[in-house]
């Protein structure tokens, strides 16, 4: 069997604030394979998008282990783990995180110019990202041009342009209404039928349906891990 | 009232959580009010001094006008005795006129023998003026008859004798006659001659032999008051008419015309060129300030675009939402103003120095500068912070509410032209500066002509009286100079009527050429011993010095300079060639060159043109007592001075001991106002850097605080901090190269006010300005490097987070 791509063991994140500890996460054991769709859910402050953070190389753990495509994150410089998270991990957020400044093509090229692409390379595959989320005739407009779906499109776009080992999507759908946000769920699905990885963090269940794999957070720890219409108790 | 109190107490606190903003504020305002009080409180006391008359405006300057331009390079000729007395005949303007003109009278029976300059004046030039004395009274038409008197100088009674009011009536002894003080002038009035300011002031008698004599030996100011139905434009009209009527009258005198100036201008006019480049530097400091302050309560403004929202949705009026803003730019104020106050006490303590000691009395802080530099400063922080905040309460609420903690909606293209001005502005005042200096340093390293190191020197005034006869004095003057050319640690002595820079008067007469009566030129004329030369260490170039049988009551035997050789005899050796001398009425005689000496800048160090000069072979001018001494030591030539004080007091116990000096020291006098300049402009310059830095330091960590959310993002895509800082860095220096572009062209365009000041340097010289461009710029990256640090540091996780 190969390596996942994610793995965690024991990990832990301790918040301390005016001598108060909160643990964040706590004994969190988590593989990811390739290709795989995996989504997160809790209620809000289980630890959800902290555990996120630390997947997409924002954040640190307190202790255990992470390991992501077979080499360890623990004592990254943060030269390193901008790299890495360059070229390994595409972000989508909920409320879409465009840089207002720049237009749709330059927030799609933005993480190729970090790698120091060539300016030719980057529109090609600029343009062919932005055709796969179907905003390519957007490509000039600045981002409050668009709405809030089409802003999201972009930022899968964006997410994707890099090639990433793995999506990390911070409740996709969170700012939008119904129907965009089912858009955009097809378009992640989409995405994982034809290879990508996912791990996205949602509380809404319509949306975890369409993981392999569904992981319930509670107090930071890790409570039950749904696979697709099937629940296992750890 | 009570609500209003508790405003400021927000903003007071608001002020305090900000300490950034705060304090950048309060040094910007602290900076531009005390810097610019402080600066202009100098200007005003050394450039600006009103004149301390009645209705001034009212008051003219008589000159001789050079209409044919035979005495280049001086604006305003004196008048000669006859001239005067036929423009007060003849005049229909003026409702008075008077004259001046400057001597020296030696004080005895009160110790030592002192030697003092004076100014002879017409019994009716203290009521030309509208001067009254507020003790005794001014000199009058009946003294001019009467027995002698005298009126001291504020300064001088004050100095020498204590403020005593009882000298009034009492008789003091001037040149050896008794003389009676009648009064004292106020403390205002300066007495300025050329030679600077005057003691005391005696009745200026003309003798029959003046009256009657050359209208070329003219040394008299003139001044007048006009008629009240007269304007200035009649009165020259009529004076040309006057001028052209004395011409007819005296052929001698064809060329020489009447014209009058307002006073101040006579005064203070060629110090225009320098007023009006400090006044620009300052006007640029003030600037520069108020566009700091502008960006700063932009910024703030911006931030709280969305409190402003909030406090309308609550039910506040549109007035109330702004009240937060007046009150933050109150505080700021009138906090900045108090600290301007402090530094600018400070800083006149610090350019006191630059103050002349004769003027340091009427330095103070000027009032006036500081209420106009804070009222600029406070309506610049008051408008900027009010503006933004005034507009936004034309904007909907909701979108406010909504896009307020995104900060979006604010103008950073308003703030990024403050802050490329401000770059700009300094810029310009540093290249200005670097002209300045660049200029002292070429002054310093002037070719002037002669040595001024271990050189001694002193003016040496017999008295007429006690000396009557010109050979008699004439012998004094050699024994002296002799005595002293014996002395031990002396190389050699000599005398000169006129030292080159120190004793900086016009004196020169026309020649021309025998049969060629066509070519005619003026030269300065110098009076001076056998030694002169080789004591000044002035190059003979062709022919020979002077020797003692050049020395007799009618010399005619002459060296000219290499000026006016090459004017006169161009490719051609001029020893041997003779020329007819004249004075301005006519009247002169024929000289033979039998030397040509290097040239000298007579005039001062950066004077260099109209340098032709004769020599004559005298100790002195024949009807004058006075001439100069120079002494060239092989030692410390202060170590001297007892010695030649002991050689003086033996020559003649009531000779008065003059001030003795160093060649060196008049030499730095002389550059003393270019000092000044370099030193005012160079504070002014320091000051836009630290403002401009402190600008761009304070849109840029604005900026990096705005745009924490889209850092984030673009670390979360992969940005790594060095490239984040790079960014930042970058956009900082886009800025300060925008400026620097501007300020380039604006210097080029500012260069001409400096242009008149600056000696053998161009104000757009390309290596000032590439230096300017260097610091700026290096401030500028300083500036940028600071939030560019902080931006890197964020924590992509906690920027993300906030939002």
């Amino acid at each position: 069997m190969s390596h996942p791509l994610i793995h965690l063991e024991s990990l832990k994140k301790v918040f301390t604030t005016d001598e108060i500890e909160t643990h964040a996460l706590v004994e969190v054991h988590l593989d990811i394979q390739r290709g795989e769709f995996v989504s997160i859910a809790g209620p809000s402050g289980c630890g959800k998008s902290t555990l996120l953070s630390i997947l997409g190389l924002l954040d640190t753990p307190t202790s255990g282990t992470y390991i992501l495509n077979d080499a360890p994150a623990a004592g990254l410089k943060l030269k390193d783990r901008a790299r890495i998270r360059n070229r390994e991990i595409g972000f989508i957020f909920q409320s879409f995180n465009l840089i207002g400044d720049l237009t749709v093509f330059e927030n799609v090229e933005l993480p190729l110019v970090y790698r120091g692409m060539p300016a030719k390379e980057r529109r090609t595959r600029s343009m062919e990202v932005l055709e796969e989320v179907g905003m390519s005739h957007r490509a000039k407009h600045l981002p409050s041009q668009l709405s809030g779906g089409q802003q999201q499109r972009v930022a899968v776009a964006r997410a994707l342009a890099g090639r990433p080992s793995i999506l990390l999507a911070d409740e996709p759908t969170g700012n939008l209404d119904s129907s965009n946000g089912e858009a955009v769920m097809e378009l992640l699905k989409g995405l994982h039928q034809r290879g990508s990885t996912i791990c996205m963090v949602t509380h809404d269940t319509r949306f975890t349906k369409a993981a392999d794999r569904t992981i319930h957070l509670f107090d930071g720890r890790i409570v039950s891990e749904e696979e697709a219409r099937k629940q296992h108790v750890p | 009232m009570k609500a209003l109190l508790h405003q400021f107490k927000a903003s007071f606190r608001g002020l305090l959580r900000t300490p950034s903003f705060t304090l950048v504020a309060l040094l910007t305002l602290a900076l531009a009010i005390g810097a610019n009080t402080a600066v202009f409180s100098v200007i005003k006391v050394v450039f600006l001094r009103p004149l301390p008359f009645a209705e001034p405006n009212r008051l003219v300057a008589l000159y001789t006008s050079d209409l044919e331009k035979r005495l280049p390079g001086i604006r305003y000729i004196p008048a000669s005795v006859p001239h005067y007395l036929d423009w007060k005949a003849r005049q229909q303007s003026f409702s008075s006129m008077a004259a001046s003109r400057p001597g020296a009278v030696t004080l005895t029976g009160q110790g030592d023998p002192e030697r003092f300059s004076s100014m002879e004046v017409t019994g009716d030039w203290g009521s030309t003026l509208g001067l009254r004395a507020p003790l005794g009274r001014l000199i009058g038409p009946q003294d001019e008859r009467d027995s002698p008197v005298t009126v001291l100088s504020h300064g001088f009674w004050k100095r020498r004798f204590g403020g005593d009011a009882r000298i009034i009536g009492r008789s003091i002894v001037l040149n050896g006659q008794s003389t009676t003080v009648v009064g004292i002038l106020p403390a205002n009035v300066a007495l300025k001659t050329l030679r600077g300011e005057a003691d005391l002031l005696t009745p200026l008698v003309f003798t029959p032999a003046e009256i009657q004599g050359s209208r070329g030996i003219a040394r008299m100011d003139v001044v007048a008051r006009l008629k009240p139905n007269v304007n200035l434009a009649q009165a020259r009209q009529s004076l040309e008419g006057i001028g052209r009527q004395l011409q007819a009258d005296y052929p001698q005198t064809q060329g020489l015309g009447v014209d009058a100036v307002p006073l101040w201008e006579f005064h203070y006019g060629e110090q225009r060129p320098l007023l009006a480049m400090l006044l620009l530097a300052g006007t640029l400091i003030l600037a520069i300030a108020c566009a700091n302050v502008a960006n700063l309560m932009l910024s703030r403004a911006t931030i709280r675009q969305r409190e402003t929202a909030l406090r309308r949705a609550l039910g506040g009026s549109r007035l109330q939402s702004l009240a937060p803003f007046l009150a933050d730019a109150l505080i700021i104020s009138l906090v900045g103003a108090c600290l301007g106050l402090w530094l600018a006490s400070l800083g006149s303590d610090l350019l006191r120095p630059l103050v002349p000691a004769e003027l340091l009395s009427a330095y103070r802080l000027d009032l006036g500068v500081l209420a106009f530099s804070f009222a600029v400063s406070v309506l610049a922080a008051l408008i900027c912070g009010l503006a933004p905040a005034f507009l936004f309460t034309h904007r909907a609420l909701s979108s406010q509410l909504q896009e307020g903690a995104k900060g979006t909606g604010h103008r950073p293209w308003i703030r990024s032209s403050l802050v490329s001005l401000q770059v700009a502005l300094a810029l310009a005042l540093s290249v200005g500066f670097g002209a300045i200096w660049s200029s002292l340093q070429k002054l310093q390293r002037a070719p002037i002509g002669f040595s001024t190191e271990r050189a001694l020197t002193f003016p040496l005034r017999l008295n007429p009286r006690k000396h009557p006869v010109p050979d008699q004095r004439e012998r004094i003057v050699q024994g002296i100079v002799e005595e002293l050319s014996g002395l031990s640690g002396v190389q050699s002595a000599g005398t000169i009527n006129l030292r080159p820079i120190v004793d900086n008067v016009p004196f020169g007469r026309s020649f021309s050429l025998p049969g060629r009566e066509q070519l005619s030129a003026t030269a300065s004329l110098r009076m001076v011993s056998p030694r002169y030369f080789e004591t000044m260490n002035i190059k003979v170039l062709k022919g020979r010095n002077f020797t003692f049988a050049d020395y007799g009551p009618n010399p005619t035997s002459v060296v000219i300079n290499k000026s006016l050789a090459d004017l006169f005899w161009p490719g051609e050796d001029p020893i041997g060639k003779q020329f007819n001398h004249n004075w301005m009425d006519g009247t002169g005689g024929q000289m033979t060159i039998v030397g040509v000496v290097a040239n000298v800048r007579l005039q001062g160090p950066a004077i260099t043109a109209n340098l032709e000069t004769i020599y004559w072979p005298m100790y002195h001018f024949a009807d004058a007592a006075a001439t100069n001494v120079i002494v060239r030591t092989t030692g410390k030539p202060m170590a001297l001075v007892s010695a030649v004080r002991e050689i003086l007091r033996r020559v003649d116990p009531d000779l008065p001991i003059p001030q003795m000096r160093t060649l060196e020291d008049h030499l730095e006098s002389a550059m003393a106002g270019t000092r000044t300049q370099a030193t005012l402009l160079g504070m002014m310059a320091a000051i836009a850097l630290l403002l401009s830095g402190s600008g761009i330091f304070g849109v840029m960590a604005f900026s990096v605080a705005q745009r924490s959310r889209e850092i984030g993002i673009r670390m979360a895509l992969g940005g790594s901090p060095q490239r984040v800082a790079r960014d930042i860095t970058r956009q900082g220096m886009l800025l300060a190269a925008l400026g620097l572009g501007v300020g380039i062209l604006a210097s080029v365009l500012l260069g001409r006010f400096l242009a008149s000041l600056l000696y053998e340097v161009s104000p757009t010289d390309p290596f000032i300005i590439a230096v300017a461009v260097m610091v700026l710029g290096s401030v500028s990256l300083l500036a940028s490097l600071v939030p560019a640090r902080r931006a890197a540091r964020l924590d992509p996780n906690q920027a993300l987070r906030n939002e």
